[in-house]
């Protein structure tokens, strides 16, 4: 049963309490955030601390990489939960991945061979690519890093390393890793008034090595991707005037119908579409599901309607200001 | 307040609605008799309920909550139009202004839209503009598996699935900016804009799986909508 109307405003009350608790520059809340109280701001804690959060980083893009696993997972967004399978195994160097959701339609994907990276120049997180001195500073300008403690999830103990933006233009992220292995086994999206957006968890997790059959999709309607070049960079006629800093173009890529352009901050990842679609739609707005927001839009250029679509797991005011910011290269 | 001859009426407004039909007083009729009564609320969500299912669609039913929504819906539109005539709330619909917005076409279209915004939340940071969606989660405590970290907060568990895998949509032309009287309320997901951010999400998602990773995160949000033909 629903709680009457008058409810709604104590709630936007409490809400914007919260707000203002986390709009707070991160540099003021980061205090009441540390593991522990009594620690005061010594420079070489802090130290400790971050190549503490550098080593763990640095197991879990080698765990991602080089680990077979199985396992099941809950994935969950705003209110809703899912529940899936997945199988990662490597073969002759390439990663091959199977997801497979157990709970509503039945979806699956396979993915082959994702070694080659889209190289942005520098990313913590790629997946075959390590921790580097340069990467390290880069990304850090655009999240904190703190170590959150420890948590128990699918029976194994982790650490929990939350990636806090500091500004408002991306999401944060607060991660679990397998204390043995670094794997990760829990990640959370999580925006600004610290609302968790998405949480994938597992529920249990397998690190025998994987079977080649259980590498096979169990329908035959799985999709199936190959990976092998993903990271083109055509020439595009498009440019985007403004995105947030860190942000930098991954891959260009054209379509059949425009051009997509990828772009990462190291760990958050937006794409632009910009396509000659039909007029059925001209929708201008958002539509969002889960963590992921697509900002629509439209622009004219030489009395062509082009759809502009901006994709990610960014907040909806991110994405609108990149769209507003698509200009044919001049 | 059960007696005859009103519940009559009632019954009529109610399926009325339910067929589109609805007039702007009969939708303000039902929409009175719902938050006075649970029971009518109730018997609305069935409605829908059955409705969906004739019409094929996978829809959850309905919270009873919708009409808080629509309400919402409409006092909020009623402000920019109100501010020039005196307010009036004249019970004999004369057909002029934003009446004409609540015609049938526009309140088919009102409801389903409110209903896709009133099961779901916002992200939205401002304060306030979010509040028919957040009253899913506030209603209740988070349930949560494990406890998060202090300052996080999980959304609440709902039972809905409006459109299992569809996007939802927040149009950007909100009735509060003023429209002009003429533009109905923005088409909800139609199969073409749903395929085509099925589309960009998934291709977006695959991309997203090369670069920086969480693991297989990527591509369960790949996978998610998968089932919409591409």
């Amino acid at each position: 049963m629903r709680k009457p109307l008058q409810l709604h405003c104590g709630i936007a009350k409490a809400n914007s309490l919260l707000l203002a608790l986390f709009l707070l520059p991160s540099g003021v809340y980061a205090s009441d955030m540390a593991q522990d109280p009594a620690m005061q701001p010594d420079a070489a804690v802090a130290a400790e601390q971050q190549a503490s959060v550098e080593t763990w980083l640095s197991k879990l893009a080698q765990a991602v990489t080089t680990l077979e696993y199985s396992g099941l997972v809950t994935f969950e967004h705003t209110g809703m939960l899912e529940t899936l399978k997945v199988v990662h195994g490597v073969r002759d160097g390439q990663q091959i991945e199977r997801v497979r959701y157990l709970s509503g339609e039945p979806r699956e994907l396979v993915s082959h061979g994702s070694s080659k990276n889209c190289a942005r120049v520098s990313n913590p997180l790629a997946r075959a690519e390590l921790w580097s001195g340069a990467g390290r500073a880069d990304v850090q300008q655009a999240y904190q890093f703190v170590l959150r403690g420890e948590e128990r999830v699918a029976d194994r103990d982790t650490v929990m390393i939350e990636a806090r933006p500091r500004d408002l233009d991306r999401l944060g992220m607060v991660i679990n890793l397998d204390r043995e292995t670094g794997l990760p086994l829990k990640s959370m999206l999580v925006n600004s008034q610290g609302r968790v957006l998405e949480r994938y968890q597992f529920v249990k997790l397998d690190l025998s090595p994987v079977a080649d059959a259980d590498l096979q999709p169990s329908s035959p309607d799985a999709r199936r991707i190959d990976n092998n070049t993903p990271c083109t960079s055509a020439q595009s006629r498009w440019q985007v005037r403004w995105v947030p800093a860190g942000f930098k173009p991954v891959s260009v890529r054209t379509l059949s119908d425009g051009d997509m352009l990828v772009f990462s901050d190291g760990l958050s990842v937006f794409t632009v579409f910009i396509q000659r679609l039909g007029p059925g739609l001209d929708f201008k707005g958002r539509a969002i599901r889960g963590a992921t927001v697509a900002y629509m839009d439209r622009l004219e250029v030489d009395g062509i309607n082009y759809t502009v679509t901006v994709v990610g797991e960014i907040p909806d005011t991110t994405a609108r200001r990149v769209a507003d910011a698509v200009a044919v290269r001049s | 307040m059960s007696h005859g001859k009103h519940q009559d009426r009632l019954n009529e407004s109610l399926s009325a609605l339910m067929d589109g039909e609805a007039s702007e007083l009969e939708v303000q009729r039902v929409l009175k008799a719902s938050a006075a009564s649970p029971e009518v609320g109730e018997r609305w969500s069935r409605y829908q309920l059955a409705a969906s299912v004739m019409r094929r669609e996978e829809v959850a039913p309905v919270g009873v909550g919708l009409a808080e929504s629509i309400s919402a819906a409409i006092a909020q539109e009623e402000t920019p139009f109100q501010s020039g005539s005196a307010g009036a709330e004249a019970p004999a619909a004369n057909d002029h202004g934003w009446r004409r917005l609540l015609s049938r076409g526009a309140v088919a279209a009102t409801v389903a839209f409110a209903a896709i915004l009133g099961v779901q939340q916002i992200s939205s940071p401002q304060p306030g503009t979010d509040l028919v969606a957040d009253a899913d989660r506030a209603a209740q405590p988070s349930v949560q598996s494990a406890p998060e970290p202090s300052g996080f907060y999980v959304a609440a568990p709902t039972t809905r699935s409006v459109g299992l895998a569809s996007p939802r949509l927040v149009p950007e032309n909100q009735p509060s900016q003023g429209v002009t009287g003429q533009q109905p309320v923005q088409p909800v997901l139609t199969p073409e804009l749903m395929r085509h951010l099925n589309r960009v999400m998934i291709e977006h998602s695959e991309q997203a799986a090369h670069i920086g990773s969480q693991g297989m995160v990527p591509f369960a949000r790949a996978t998610y909508g998968d089932q919409v033909d591409m």
